[in-house]
Order: structure tokens, then sequence, then C-alpha cells
């Protein structure tokens, strides 16, 4: 079990675990309110990582800070320690870092196909020679093979905006791995999902993490659907690290029972 | 089509019912929008000079590939021979009316190739990045203007500073018309990426007026409002004389499907897929690996381009510049123009344009009323039809193919049972 004080030294990090992203003192405040506060953590690769907490106690800001669409007050993130700090969010996404937004987020006026394409194409090739491509990109079968494997395949062609809440939910999920990253960060993949798909959207994470070597970080509300599936869970409470372990050892920890029945 | 149990849930079921409403919607607000779109073209006009035994004929023949467009399925072959047959009938049509036509009509074809090409780069801009930009007739200006210094060798005066410039052939000038707008919109673009919606509408609005009060008070650099007098007597291309009205219109023409191939194969290229993206959601885009910021200022700056182009044909067909032209009520003609044409459609521009062109000089005979009926013409169209003409008519064809799909398979089923 790592506490808030053994977490930078190295001896939390299992010999021969690769560090996929390494995130270093991560500080963001919001006025007066310190929303992440000294926050770090290791991915390592082939993991599924939780990031559990109450509400508003800063996991969606510290994913934000992560993947760029927040700039940090202080702190580091490094992809495969190379500092990507200081890089915009689609920089970020071509070395590697892909993510889920809370919210759904499908480009609605698209196919199912089109989503795909987009968020694999930006990946091949520079801008100039983008332009003078085939349309497709040489992406048919590599989309097709995703659609499949998230069963979209009736749906291939039908305009994202008509699928249901839970079909998109699927789409906004395969999208983040359409283009090989190194790490895919979710947030709060299981919100406003049906039970019935539920187990759906938690065999496919478990699919690609076991099949594929995907790494994860998850947040998520959902106790029950992340103890099923993270390796290990990292708690959150009022922007600051309160420990991490595994499921089991935070179920069982006296701390984190207080956060979520005492407070 | 085969459902998994995951997908058979309660919310797929309500959409259906919500689909269907919307359907049933549909149907009178095509038929409101098809009465007003007649009634503008062809009922307004009957009984005066303008209407003619010879415009049923067009009305019917219109009628007749609208009519065969939406019965054809897009994706069949059968749809591709009509779709590209329609292309190249309308493209004859262009180059075969202008035949024996007086100097005013060519005029308004002029301004329907010229105004055309404007309202493909707001189609490009708006339709499919998704960014407002009220700057097209500051742009459609700046290239205006630029063509018409760099031409005649003339002497120019700004900040107590006076220089010649060179005398430059037709064509370069038109090429460096468009670059000088592209480079102003990139210089607008940056800022205007700050800001989102309504916020980059006044932005480019503010541009827009900048540049009429530039062109109207530097008056070393432009003759102010006096205007400047172009005329296109001395011009010839590649030994074609251009001074010739229905020669001019076949050079303006040349330029609107130039540009309407160059927008067609960008938007059908990945770079159309990012620009939608970034339509859609800018956000989620990036997180993709969309580079949003490069991406806005490529449509901005093809956008502008295409004005710059315009605005140098445009000067010379109407053989006068003058600030008032590119004031930004203009540029909210080319707004309206693209917006009833059908935002985010290749047609949309066109049919667009032939509102604010061919339909202001049929509505000519309501006199000074003709603003009143085109605003008119406007509302009704936003009320009944917010996805633009072409983009109801694209709703209306997927409907119908789902419903001639279903009849057929009907019919399947029936012989096999």
């Amino acid at each position: 079990m790592n506490t808030i004080d053994s977490v930078d030294d190295a001896s939390n990090v299992a010999v021969g675990e690769e560090v996929v992203v390494s995130v270093r003192n991560i500080t963001k405040s919001f006025g007066g309110i310190r929303a992440v506060d000294n926050v770090s953590f290791d991915l390592h690769k082939g993991e599924i990582l939780g990031v559990i907490g109450p509400n508003g106690c800063g996991k969606t800001t510290l994913f934000n800070c992560i993947l760029g669409q927040y700039r940090p007050d202080g702190g580091r993130v490094e992809l495969h320690g190379r500092d990507v700090s200081r890089w915009r969010p689609h920089r970020r996404a071509k070395a590697g870092l892909a993510r889920t937004f809370q919210l759904l987020q499908v480009f609605e006026s698209m196919s199912v196909r089109d989503n795909l394409k987009t968020a694999a194409q930006e990946h091949i090739g520079s801008m100039g020679r983008r332009l003078f491509q085939r349309p497709d990109m040489g992406l048919n079968d590599k989309v097709d093979r995703l659609i499949e494997r998230f069963r979209l395949a009736h749906l291939a062609d039908e305009r994202a905006g008509n699928l249901s809440y839970g079909q998109q939910k699927l789409l906004d999920t395969a999208m983040a791995f359409v283009s090989g990253p190194a790490a895919v960060f979710l947030d709060e993949p299981a919100g406003g999902v049906n039970p019935a798909m539920l187990g759906d959207l938690k065999e496919r994470i478990l699919d690609l993490n076991q099949n594929d070597g995907m790494t994860f970080a998850v947040v998520e509300h959902n106790m029950e659907f992340i103890f099923g599936l993270a390796d290990r869970v990292v708690v959150l409470e009022q922007g600051r690290l309160l420990m991490t372990g595994t499921p089991d050892e935070v179920r069982e920890d006296p701390r984190v029972l207080e956060v979520y029945l005492g407070g | 089509m085969s459902s998994s149990t995951s997908t058979a849930t309660g919310l797929g079921d309500d959409q259906a019912t919500v689909t269907d409403v919307e359907r049933g919607a549909l149907s009178w607000r095509v038929v409101v929008a098809i009465v007003a779109a007649t009634a503008l073209v062809v009922v307004l006009p009957i009984g005066t000079s303008h209407f003619t035994g010879i415009m049923w004929l067009w009305a019917l023949a219109l009628v007749g590939v609208v009519g065969l467009n939406l019965l054809v399925a897009p994706d069949s072959w059968t749809g591709i021979f009509v779709k590209w047959m329609t292309l190249a009938g309308c493209l004859a049509f262009l180059v075969v009316f202008p035949i024996g036509r007086s100097d005013s009509t060519l005029l308004d074809l002029g301004l329907f190739a010229v105004f055309g090409i404007v309202c493909i780069g707001t189609n490009l801009v708006h339709g499919f990045a998704g960014k407002v930009s009220l700057a097209q007739a500051g742009f459609l200006g700046i290239g205006a203007y630029v063509s018409v210094l760099f031409d005649d060798g003339r002497e120019i005066a700004i900040g107590g500073m006076s220089t010649t410039l060179p005398n430059v052939p037709f064509l370069l000038a038109i090429a460096i018309a468009g670059l000088t707008s592209m480079v102003f919109s990139v210089l607008i673009g940056f800022p205007a990426l700050r800001v989102q919606g309504p916020w980059l509408a006044f932005v480019t609005l503010a541009f827009n007026l900048l540049v009429f009060l530039v062109l109207n008070n530097e008056e070393g650099l432009t003759e102010g409002s006096r205007g400047i007098r172009i005329p296109r007597s001395d011009v010839t291309v590649f030994g074609i004389d251009l001074f010739s009205s229905r020669n001019y219109f076949y050079f303006c023409l040349v330029f609107l499907v130039a540009a309407t191939a160059v927008v067609w194969w960008i938007v059908r290229s990945p770079w159309g897929r990012a620009f939608k993206a970034l339509r859609d959601n800018p956000a989620r885009a990036a997180s993709l690996g969309v580079d949003i910021r490069t991406y806005t200022l490529l449509a901005f700056s093809i956008g502008a381009g295409l004005a710059g182009v315009a605005g140098a044909l445009y000067a010379r067909l109407i053989e006068f510049v003058d600030p008032r032209g590119f004031y930004i009520g203009q540029s909210f003609d080319f707004f309206l123009a693209t917006v009833v044409g059908g935002l985010g459609t290749l047609l949309g521009p066109f049919i667009g344009v032939s509102f604010i062109t061919v339909l202001t000089d049929r509505l000519r005979i309501a006199g000074d009323y003709y603003r009143v009926w085109f605003g008119l013409f406007v509302v009704v169209m936003m009320l009944v039809a917010p996805k633009g003409v072409a983009g109801s008519f694209n709703q209306l064809r997927a409907r119908m193919q789902k419903r001639l799909q279903k009849r057929h398979r009907e019919a399947g089923t029936e012989k096999t049972s």
C-alpha cells in the first residue's frame, strides 16, 4: 500500500514495470480554490488505473491537466520520460495520450465510420500530404475491425447523432483507441450508461487491456464498475492524493471509508 | 439488419418516435419552403416584362431535374450518373444561356459568378469549419482594391510617403489580390481564434468595418468615397479580349468552376473531415490530434483568398470600385445567401447566391420594397427550412429513399412468402 508520503520515491514501482505516463506534483487552482494539489502518480504499461474520489475532488481537473486542456500552475507530465507539460492537447494526442470526456463527445453530423477516421487520420503523415491523400487514407480495414470489435457494425454508416446514448458512448470510447495510443484516459465511461450496456463496455475495456496490452487511467463514480476493472486505484480527496492501492486495499482502508461515508 | 441485444435498449425506441415526429413536421416545412421559393421566382414577376413563356419551360426543366435527383438513390450507379449529368447540364446552361443576352443580363450573370466564389468561401469557413465570418465583403474589397492598384501603374500616397506601383498583368493581379486577402485573414485569424460563435462574428464584423473605413478615408490610396473607374477595355488574357461582356462572364465562370473544384477536393479530403470535426466539437477534435489552430486559420484564409480573387474579378466586372460596395451590409448578404442556400453543402452557395443576384434583379419590379421581400423570404426560409434549400433537399431525399427502400423490401417479402 502506498500513502501520499511514499508516492514520490520509486519503491512503489515494481521492478521491470515500464512507466508510460508519469505525473509529478501537478497543482491547479481556480481563483482561491486548489482543485488539484500536488498530485503525483505513475501509470504503468498494461495496467488499468482507477481514479476515484468524492464529487469535486479534482479528478476531471487532474485529467485536463495531464492531457493539456488546462495548463497546470505547477508540476510536470511525462510520457515515456519526455516532458509534455507545455504541449497543446493535439500534440499530446499525437504523441499517444488519448482520452474521452465526461460528457458525450462524438461528431454528430458525421457517420460512425467518419468519426473513427477523423480520430485516426491526424496521426498519419503531415498536414500537407493529407490534403492530397485518398479520402479514406487506407484506414477502412482498421476502422472496420474496430467497429466490429465495439459491436457497431450494423450502424457503421449511420449519423453518429442518431445513435442511442449507450451506442454513442461506445463510439466515443472506440475513437480513443483507433490511433493505437500509449495510454487512454477515460473520464467516467460508465456515466449515464444503462446497466445492460455497462457489462459490454467493461468487457471491451478488459479485452483491449488483456489482448492488446492497452494502458488505461479511468475516472469513475461507479465503485462497482471500477473495482471490477482496475488493477490499482488512486483516491483523491479535495485535490490531494489520499492513497493508492489495489481495489481490495482501497475498499478496506479506513480513510477512504471516512471520505465516502463520514463526509 | 442485425441488432445485438445490447443495442435494443429503451433509448433506441424513444428515438424512433422522435424521428417520426420530426418527419411529420418536415413535410409541411418543405411544402412551405417550396411555395415561398416558387412565389419568389415565378409568381412575383408574372404580368411584368420580366416574365416570358420560356420561363415556364425553365421552371418545368428545373422541377424535372430536381424530381429525378430526388427519386434515384444517390449512392447507386444511376444516382451518380444522374448527379453528374445534372452538373454537366447546369454547366452547359451557364455556357449556352449568355449567348445573345443583353449586357445587363450578362452583368447579373457575372455578379452571380463572382459572388458565387465569395459564397463558396463563406460556406467553407462557416458551413464546413463552423466559424462565422462576417468579413467576406472586407476581403472582397481588399482583393478589388489591390487588383486595381496593381493594374494602372497608379501613384499612391500613404502616411506622407508616395510611390508608384508596378503595372502587372491581369492574371497576376488576381493572384496578388487573393494572396493579400489571405495574409489579412491570417492577421485577423490569430486574435479571432480566441473567440467563438457570436463573438467571432463581432470580431470579423469589426474588421470589415475597419476595411471600409480605410477604403473610405485613405484618399491617397483609394481615392476615398469618389471611387476609382477601372475600365475593362484594355484587358486581354491569353489573347482573348475580355472587354466583351460575354467573354468576361466566361472568364469569371472559369474561376467559379475552379473554386468549386478546389473546395470540393478539400471537403472530401481528410481536411474536410477535420473541418467538420472542428465544427461539431473543437475540444474533442483537439483531443484526437486535430490541430485546431492551424485548421481554423486554413479555413479562414482559403475563404478569404477566394473572396480576394472574387474581388479582383468584381472590380473589372462593374468597371468601378467604391467603398460602399464592401460595407458590412454586403457581408450580411453573403452570410444570408450561404445560410439560405444550405450550409455545409456544395450546391448551397449557388442556390443562395442566385437569390441575392438573379432574384434581386427579378424583385426590382417590387421597387423599393425588394429588400423587404428578400428579408421576408429569408425569415420564412429560416423558420421552415433551417438547413437551407440544399440541406432540406438532402433531408427530403433521404426520407424518400428510406420510404422507397421500405416499399421495395415489402414487395420482396410478399414475393417470397
